[in-house]
């Protein structure tokens, strides 16, 4: 009998990609921004009264008749948060993106605790949800599965404002990876800065429908919004199609210029890919590569 | 421009509708979207209050609409007169009558006519279109317009003449039918025959007269037919005449019957004279009679004349009475009646056991009367035939219809009879005979039956021992047994036959052999044979599965026989009108409407197919 989630052994030899030095003040494998007794000298500096005279470089010593001593980065482990939009919006698609979002999240979650780093997971909407802490080790499996299987669409997006609640309930910056459509009225840029001056580590994975992109229309159609079922209407026709597409396209380019501008990871995937293509995709992004 | 089907134009009310389709405010769906910020938001405007609005795709509303007005143009059969072949046309119109087979010097009229054509076809200008008819006793079309001088020529040479007089007035309607601007030669020998109506006589007419002889003696009767005299005896009669205006002619005349002789006269016509010749005594002679003039004249055709001598035949009687002396000594000097007697006792018992022609119901009547000839004498009180009122004592008889062939020598008109039996004339009968106003004398045919009624007594002395009663039964007799229909065993050439054939003979059709050897084959319709091609002077032979009767076809037509031209000689060479350079016909325009239409369902099929590739595609 097939395991329900044998398809994420093929994880195993990924890791995640975080761009900067760890701040984790817990020894781990991550490179860390501390200094320490790892293998790697970062510098030197002259030997002062008590510092361990095992990290004395003789060599050093020999040439200028000076003690120096070697200085060695800490390694600290991976603090990895992440963030699912469950918003009503992710209830469009077909399959609904909160269904795709729920596997890429698994799986990222699911690399993370292989690789022995601190993994926590946060639901929002227009506010944080659940909130599961961080903790290291594949039993934290557990209670991200029963999340993930328990959440379910509500709610209208406030990217900032569930952003920004996040940023003040977490302890301490890491890899913070939002897995969203970032459909927001109010935008999604704030809350991202907020997170930015919080020092996180970003990578945003950024869920698409197919029919989002190219919307199909016969004849004249009333459109209304899942977060705003008793809100007001659009009625289009096929001409107006152009045109959202293009306002789909500058939505789009302006996410990527977000990013861009401030070295941020992004990768964007279509709900219903199979499951090998967003392995795929993900790596091209650079959110998580091989060992 | 003019419409073939204008009715279709009505379809025209169909347009407004597919107006209003793209007017009527469609139905819009809900449909639930992840976002609504970046759908334009004045995609479509607002709606009009009645429900109606313009949408975006109004050039596919005028495709479609263009498409079914062609459609509609296209079922209405628009036709356009326009201009055909150039060139004129011309109309050869060839007299096939009878007459045109006078022999003018070394060749006939027609191989004359003949020739003249050919000359025209050879004068006519390149693109001109030559039309050839024969003016048969009914128009035959030999060739439509064509200018293909070989194929002319080859169809005017083998024309031939009939012997039968011709209907030119149909062959020149034939003519302007096909081609109202035609000019029409007629080549004809120019007799009384040829004249045409003045309804059809007009400038584009031209008459080219061929023949100059005038010269003819014709038999222009010969008959079989019952001596004046001698009811049960046959005589032949013949006419000659000589039709020459000027020149008497010595002419040798022969009657013949089968391969004898059987009359001979020399005599001379003169100009306009006529000779009539009867031979009698005919009775036991069956077979073709020919009768043959020896004669210089022009026509040979109408010097042979033919008649068939139909063979009596035998009628059975039957009477049914207790006695009647006078009725079977009168039925017995009839020599065609072969005559049994039934007493009525055993008629009712045995009833009727085998077919006779006639049956006499002296004094008593069956209770059925079926289909057959009937003599009833003396019907009884409460009988159909008899009326309810007493009998007339001393009545004096009187006759109604002295013309009718029952009563044809009979002489009994105020007679006075002990008594009589007043009668009842049904609905539809001949009361031939009164007495104080009350019928006693009916004749009826109703029904295939064919029924006598005398309402006195046969044997009342003043009528018994009178010459009228044997006359009276004989006219009874033959009136009662003749045909249905009369064998039309003598007809006109050209003249169609209509043969009715008896009901005991099962077959669908019958071969009728030529006078000149060819047979043909004719289906049998309701006991009734159709034969149209009666265009040769002979005798025609009719035979079938054991039937076999002969008939006979003689050019009996004054008109045909004089050959003496009446029209005058006129232009030879007529000169022929040139008409438009261009003739006129009507060509339909449906198809090419269709073309267009579908051409225009292509491009709206087209126009939305753009539209769809038109949309940007997903990034």
């Amino acid at each position: 009998m097939t395991e329900p989630y044998a398809y994420l052994k093929q994880l195993e030899y990924l890791t995640l990609v975080s761009k900067g030095r760890v701040a984790s003040p817990l020894p781990g494998s991550r490179p860390s921004t501390a200094y320490g007794h790892s293998a790697e000298v970062t510098d030197y500096r002259p030997y002062h009264p008590g510092d361990d005279v095992r990290s004395i470089d003789w060599n050093l010593y020999a040439r200028f008749h000076k003690p120096f001593v070697r200085l060695r980065h800490a390694e600290a482990e991976l603090d990895v948060h992440i963030l699912l939009d469950t918003s009503h919006s992710m209830e469009f698609g077909s399959p609904p993106k909160l269904a795709y979002a729920r596997e890429i999240v698994l799986a990222l979650s699911y690399v993370g605790l292989h690789n022995l780093d601190r993994v926590g997971l946060a639901t929002f909407s227009d506010r944080l949800h659940h909130h599961i802490p961080l903790r290291r080790g594949k039993h934290q499996l557990l209670p991200l599965l029963d999340v993930l299987q328990a959440v379910t669409p509500a709610g209208k997006s406030n990217l900032h404002r569930a952003f920004k609640e996040y940023a003040r309930q977490a302890t301490r910056p890491g890899l913070l990876i939002i897995v969203s459509d970032f459909f927001a009225e109010g935008g999604y840029q704030e809350g991202l800065r907020y997170l930015l001056a919080r020092r996180f580590d970003l990578m945003l994975v950024h869920v698409l429908a197919a029919e989002e992109l190219q919307p199909r229309l016969d004849g004249s159609v009333t459109l209304r919004d899942l977060e705003s079922p008793h809100g007001p209407e659009v009625t289009v026709d096929e001409d107006a199609v152009g045109q959202y597409v293009r306002n789909m396209q500058a939505f789009l380019a302006a996410v990527e210029a977000f990013c861009l501008e401030h070295h941020l990871t992004y990768a964007r995937t279509l709900s219903g890919s199979a499951f090998e293509d967003t392995v795929a995709r993900l790596l091209r992004a650079g959110v998580w590569h091989s060992r | 421009m003019y419409f073939l089907n204008p009715l279709a134009c009505l379809l025209v009310a169909v347009l407004p509708l597919l107006v209003l389709f793209y007017l009527r405010r469609p139905v819009r769906r809900r449909r639930m979207v992840s976002n609504l910020y970046l759908w334009p938001r004045h995609a479509v405007p607002r709606q009009a209050r009645l429900g109606l609005q313009w949408r975006q795709d109004r050039w596919r509303l005028l495709w479609q609409l263009l498409f079914l007005l062609l459609l509609i143009l296209a079922l209405a059969r628009p036709a356009v007169v326009r201009g055909g072949a150039p060139g004129r046309r011309v109309a050869f119109i060839f007299d096939a009558s009878a007459s045109m087979n006078v022999q003018e010097d070394t060749r006939t009229r027609f191989e004359l006519a003949r020739e003249k054509a050919l000359a025209w076809l050879q004068r006519l200008e390149k693109h001109d279109r030559v039309m050839v008819i024969l003016a048969a006793t009914h128009p035959v079309l030999v060739s439509d317009f064509q200018s293909d001088r070989q194929a002319l020529r080859h169809s005017i040479s083998t024309l031939v003449p009939t012997h039968a007089p011709a209907d030119l007035t149909a062959a020149v309607l034939m003519a302007r039918l096909a081609a109202q601007d035609a000019e029409v030669l007629l080549f004809t020998d120019g007799t009384a025959a040829a004249q045409l109506p003045a309804a059809v006589q007009e400038q584009r007419l031209h008459y080219i007269r061929v023949g100059q002889r005038e010269d003819n003696v014709a038999i222009s009767r010969l008959e079989v037919r019952r001596h004046l005299y001698s009811p049960y005896d046959q005589e032949l009669f013949a006419e000659v005449i000589n039709f020459s205006a000027s020149r008497s002619a010595p002419v040798r005349f022969s009657l013949s019957i089968g391969d004898t002789q059987i009359k001979e006269a020399v005599f001379t016509l003169e100009p306009g004279e006529r000779r009539a010749m009867v031979a009698e005594s005919l009775r036991s002679k069956q077979g073709v009679v020919t009768a043959h003039i020896a004669v210089q004249d022009g026509l040979d055709i109408d010097n042979h004349a033919y008649a068939v001598m139909p063979q009596p035949q035998p009628i059975s009687v039957l009477l049914v009475s207790a006695g009647h002396f006078f009725i079977e000594k009168a039925l017995e000097v009839h020599p065609q009646v072969t005559m049994r007697t039934m007493p009525p006792e055993t008629f009712r018992r045995v009833g009727l056991q085998e077919a006779f022609d006639v049956i006499i119901c002296d004094g008593f009547q069956p209770q059925h009367l079926g289909p057959g000839a009937y003599l009833i004498l003396n019907p009884q009180p409460g009988n159909r035939q008899a009326a309810s009122r007493a009998r007339l004592p001393m009545p004096a008889l009187s006759v109604v219809r002295p013309q009718h062939p029952l009563l044809a020598f009979v002489n009994i008109d105020g007679l006075v009879l002990s008594e009589v039996w007043p009668l009842k004339a049904p609905p539809g009968s001949i009361v031939l005979v009164e007495a104080d106003r009350q019928p006693v004398l009916v004749a009826e045919e109703h029904a295939g039956r064919r029924i006598v009624t005398v309402g006195f007594d046969l044997r009342a002395p003043q009528f018994a021992l009178s010459v009228s009663l044997p006359i009276l039964l004989s006219n009874v007799i033959d009136w009662l047994a003749a045909p249905q229909e009369p064998e039309m065993t003598s007809l006109n050439a050209g003249e169609p036959l209509r043969w009715q054939l008896p009901a005991s003979l099962e077959t669908s059709s019958m071969t009728i052999t030529e006078p000149s050897g060819m047979t043909v084959r004719r289906r049998i319709v309701n006991r009734v044979l159709t034969f149209d091609g009666t265009m040769q002077t002979g005798v025609y032979t009719l035979q079938g599965h054991g039937y076999r009767r002969r008939f006979s076809v003689n050019l009996f037509a004054p008109e045909e026989s004089n050959i003496q031209p009446i029209l005058s000689t006129g232009n030879e060479t007529p000169a022929l009108q040139r008409q438009d350079t261009r003739s006129r016909a009507s060509m339909e325009l449906w198809p090419y409407a269709l073309i267009v239409a579908l051409l225009v369902l292509m491009l709206e099929w087209a126009s939305r197919c753009l539209q769809v590739v038109r949309a940007p595609a997903a990034p």
